[in-house]
């Protein structure tokens, strides 16, 4: 039996939503452009005037762009950006349009870099660019421009947050403690991520009171690199 | 004391916090410095004391094996006594706990080594820390046998050499 598909129209395309299925669809008509360029002529609904209903557009470039990158960052580039698109899904929902992220990864990830460094450093450039001005791969389009003032002010404040734990994730793995990293990174990416081990009532007591740390995911570390470390003293009584 | 590096605020003048109780709270309330507050009272504020009622929720692992949300009193007066004085205790055990008039919590040994001490050089997100943890070590100790979490300072005066290598990490970290 095939699922139930809805259909919505966009600015730009013809979304295409396929019940049971996570990902949806964009449809986008497009004729081949009379330029030296293979940029091609897509429709614009919004269109203020006829002559603008079909606009310029360049998906070409932009793929060989993101290609380029991507063999730059020994085809790593693709699985940060997807990486960083669920994480995204999981801080804002659908707010922030995946063009943004593509773009704020573009900016953030030039070189290889291990994954839990890219995404903290992807997080750590769009909570300096958002709010601000930036461009597309392209660097044809000032997308920034188009991103509603609440939107970009929710996600800069989403992705400082996100852009520490981050880092206290690194921190944990560094100092030894898998365990809590993941669970940190979970909180980031949701269900999809691997779950770390329950932790128990004693140890989380022992592990705070033997000088570690509550993490961002309200569990705690023995080591020092969660979010929160506790001081460590010896309680003691008169008599 | 090894808390946690200050990056914000920290409170670190009785005088500050008695004259600004409001601030504080609001500090207290947003700070990574401390986990747990959930609610901060303040029933008493005169120009020589300010008295401080925190609940503060348990570790999720904790509260999931039926901790309880805890309240705690915290008195700070201007020349610089502080105390923090459990709420809702009677009928519960404390292994950690003065016998005066106030019954206070015995955060840490007067006689340990500055690093396993508190003062407020340290500030305030700190001593809540301490409060924190020891209120969580209690309920660990009723049911544990009476078993502390981690070491603790022999009662009474005397030598109380440091035993454990969590608390000798601790001092060699800070000194």
């Amino acid at each position: 039996m095939c699922s139930p598909v809805t259909f919505d129209r966009s600015k730009h395309a013809v979304k295409i939503d396929i019940a049971d299925d996570p990902f949806l669809f964009d449809c986008v008509p497009a004729f081949e452009s009379d330029g030296e360029d293979d940029d091609v002529l897509i429709a614009n609904r919004e269109a203020p005037a006829a002559v603008d209903q079909w606009t310029r557009s360049n998906p070409r470039e932009l793929a060989r762009r993101i290609t380029e990158r991507n063999q730059a960052t020994n085809g790593r580039f693709i699985h940060q950006v997807r990486m960083a698109k669920q994480a995204v899904r999981e801080l804002l929902g659908d707010s922030l349009p995946s063009l943004h992220v593509e773009s704020i990864a573009y900016i953030a990830i030039e070189t290889v870099l291990e994954h839990p460094d890219a995404i903290a450093k992807f997080f750590e450039v769009g909570a300096e660019l958002l709010g601000g001005e930036y461009f597309e791969p392209t660097g044809v389009d000032q997308i920034s421009d188009r991103l509603d003032t609440a939107i970009a002010d929710e996600a800069k404040l989403a992705f400082t947050n996100a852009a520490k734990r981050a880092h206290e994730a690194i921190d944990l793995a560094a100092a030894g403690d898998h365990n809590e990293a993941i669970r940190v990174w979970a909180t980031m990416f949701g269900d999809v991520f691997p779950p770390a081990p329950p932790q128990s009532a004693n140890s989380a007591v022992e592990k705070l009171t033997r000088g570690g740390s509550v993490t961002s995911a309200a569990a705690v570390s023995a080591t020092r690199a969660g979010r929160t470390p506790a001081p460590t003293t010896r309680s003691w009584r008169l008599a | 004391m090894n808390s946690a590096a200050p990056t914000e605020k920290t409170w670190t003048s009785p005088r500050a916090v008695i004259d600004g109780p409001e601030e504080v709270v609001a500090f207290l309330m947003r700070t990574d410095l401390v986990f747990g507050v959930d609610r901060i009272d303040v029933p008493l504020a005169e120009p020589s004391c300010v008295v401080f009622w925190l609940t503060m929720t348990p570790l999720p692992a904790a509260a999931a094996e039926g901790y309880a949300e805890e309240r705690v009193s915290i008195a700070i007066w201007s020349h610089g006594r502080i105390i923090a004085v459990p709420l809702d205790s009677t009928g519960r055990t404390w292994h950690h706990r003065y016998g005066g008039l106030f019954k206070e919590l015995c955060l840490f040994d007067p006689a340990d080594p500055r690093p396993l001490r508190w003062n407020w050089n340290d500030g305030l997100a700190a001593y809540v820390m301490i409060v924190y943890k020891h209120l969580l070590s209690e309920e660990y100790a009723r049911r544990n046998g009476g078993r502390w979490p981690c070491e603790d300072s022999p009662h009474g005066f005397g030598p109380h050499p440091i035993r454990s290598p969590a608390m000798q990490t601790a001092v060699q970290r800070v000194a």
